[in-house]
Order: structure tokens, then sequence, then C-alpha cells
């Protein structure tokens, strides 16, 4: 199947990976109540996740750091959710977050039944888009990374353009913006296990 | 929310943005209510909440910082406001962090375990390590967040 094919490109991979901590992870045998409560808030995987396990050392910060990750990603309505997933996938190669960029491959190819997108994000975010619209999400979360305080009235226009109203447009800004966030964790609290071969 | 307006803190984003109840973005930001709870809960937990080894007045100098390396100036001109109730001088281990969250907000391509380690050589432990990067990581999206709907409000969109 096309969304399932390993595309390694640039250093990106759509392979799962396994990530390790450059810090001591919560040891869960140890982990409090509230900190058991605020892992399996943030994923269904958190207490074997080294990334949770880590981020659980200020349970409060990661709780509402979930809830705000959760409710941008998973909420329904709104901008559909393989262009958020897109959007998370153009700022993690932006950001050089190996780790990021492989499980939102995986989640953009699982929602919008197809990869061809994902090749041409690994080659090349800024002009990566298989639609006049997927340019567009690509273009826009390429700026907010990386010129955010330059951002005018016609970035906004060229959503408009092709078809985006205000409310998705929020909904866009949210999840490239929250990977300004999540890569910043991902990338700099430890490192990706890429598969052995 | 509170039922009660004045139990409600006010929310730092519209604040910054110039936002008011009745503008047609205010109301839009309220479509992602959860949204707009979790980022200022964050804001609330990660400036205020009580960490050992790292202070409040360290962390506000920390978002002062990065806001402006963000060119973030509303923002900015916010935690040098909040500077005033948390005047304490800098820790030893402020240049370190110092250092971290400048490099951390401007190049997070680097990911650095040397910068990992500078942090625990000025004696920041496991906790405050946490806390201090999910600080710098969070600024980046609510610097990201306000940029981007200054720009939606100077554009001129549907205003339903």
């Amino acid at each position: 199947m096309s969304d399932s094919t390993v595309i390694r490109r640039n250093g990106f991979t759509n392979e799962s990976l396994d990530w390790r901590s450059w810090l001591t992870p919560l040891d869960p045998q140890r982990a409090s109540v509230q900190q058991l409560e605020v892992l399996d808030q943030s994923h269904a995987q958190a207490r074997t996740s080294e990334y949770y396990l880590t981020l659980a050392h200020q349970p409060l910060m990661l709780r509402h750091r979930s809830e705000a990750y959760n409710a941008i990603m998973y909420a329904p309505g709104g901008l559909p959710r393989a262009e958020r997933e897109l959007g998370a996938m153009v700022v993690s190669v932006t950001n050089g977050c190996v780790y990021c960029t492989s499980v939102h491959a995986q989640r953009f190819a699982q929602l919008a039944r197809r990869s061809d997108t994902v090749e041409q994000v690994f080659d090349d975010p800024a002009s990566a888009g298989t639609s006049d619209r997927e340019r567009a999400i690509a273009t826009f979360a390429q700026a907010v990374t990386l010129r955010p305080a330059s951002l005018v009235a016609d970035d906004m226009q060229a959503l408009r353009a092709v078809g985006m109203s205000d409310p998705e447009i929020i909904d866009l800004l949210h999840a490239v913006a929250i990977f300004g966030w999540a890569n910043r964790l991902m990338h700099n609290l430890g490192e990706p296990v890429l598969p052995a071969d | 929310m509170h039922p009660d307006p004045k139990m409600n803190p006010p929310d730092v984003i519209d604040q910054a943005v110039g936002l008011n109840p009745g503008d047609a973005l205010h109301d839009a930001r309220r479509f992602r209510s959860k949204v707009v709870d979790a980022s200022q809960a964050s804001h609330d937990a990660l400036l205020l909440q009580p960490v050992a080894g790292l202070s409040v007045a360290d962390r506000l100098r920390v978002a002062v910082q990065a806001c402006e390396a963000a060119a973030a100036p509303e923002l900015a001109a916010h935690y040098r406001q909040m500077q005033q109730a948390h005047a304490e001088p800098a820790s030893a281990a402020w240049p370190a962090m110092q250092a971290f969250a400048l490099a951390l907000t401007t190049d997070p391509r680097r990911g650095d375990r040397a910068a990992i380690g500078s942090l625990k050589a000025a004696g920041l432990d496991d906790e405050a390590i946490v806390a201090l990067a999910q600080l710098v990581a969070f600024l980046s999206y609510q610097t990201r967040v306000v940029a981007g709907l200054k720009a939606l409000r100077g554009s001129t969109g549907d205003k339903t």
C-alpha cells in the first residue's frame, strides 16, 4: 500500500522510531498518583515512553501541555485532521526534528490515505504540496516557523484564497505553533533511535 | 472558565494581540475554548508553579529575553510587567539558563546534548531542566500564536 511504503530522504524517515532521553526519565514504579494520572491523560502509551516519563518530572506543566496538544490536534470540526498533520510535519522537518517528523508523516498518511505529499515535504517543505491548498498550508507552516514576527495580512489572504475560513486558519495556526513547542522538547531533551539497517 | 469574570485571570494572548470580548477574532478563538484555557493554564504553571532551583524571577528573565529574541514586543512587555512582583536577583545558574534559552528559541535545529550538560554543570537537576525547557518551548508557541493572530486581525476576512 502506498501509505505504508518506507520513505527515507534527507535524514528523515516515516518509519516508527524509538526515542532516548538525555535526562533520567521518571521510574513509573515510583510515580505519584498525580504523575500517573497526567501520563494516562497525555498519551495511551505514556507510562512506557521515555519522552512522557521525562516530561512527567513536572506533572502540572505536562498536564496543560497535553490538554493544549490534544485539543489542537484531535478536536473534531474545523480544519481537517490530515491538514493539521501536514502542518505538523512541515514544521518538524523545518526544525530538524526527525522523531516528530516520523510520527506525523505516519499520521498524515493514515488520515489522507496517501504518502505522495510526505515525499515532497522530506525533499523540500518550501515547495511541497500536491494541490494549491496543500502548498498554501506548507508555505504558511514554514513562514510561522521561520519568520513569525513578519507575518502579515497577505500570509492570511493566501490561505483564504485556497478556501480556508477564519476558524480553519486559527486551527492551522495552533497546529503549526504547537509544533514549535513539541519539536523543541523532543529534539532538545533527547534523541531518536534509528532502525539498525 | 469561571462564571464570575473577576475569578478569570486575563488571557495573556488576547492582551498581546489587542483583542476584547465582542471582537470577531476574540470570539473565533473561543470556538477552541479548550486551547484558550490550556494555553493560559500553561502560562500560569510554567511561570508561577514553584520549582526547586528555578526561581520565578529567573523564569521571567528567560521569558523577557526569549520574547525579545523572537521580536514579540507585546509579550516581552507582559513579562516585564510581571517582573515587578518578582525582582529577586539572578541566580548563579543564570548565565547557563540564558544561553540555553536563547539557543533553543532561535536555533531549535541544534538538538544539543552538551547544552543539557551545561545546565547540569550549573546545578540544575532534571526537574528544573524539564521546567526550563517546557517554558522556552511554550514561549515559541505563544509568540507564534500571537504573531499569527495579529496578522489575522489586520487582514480583511469574514467578520461573522
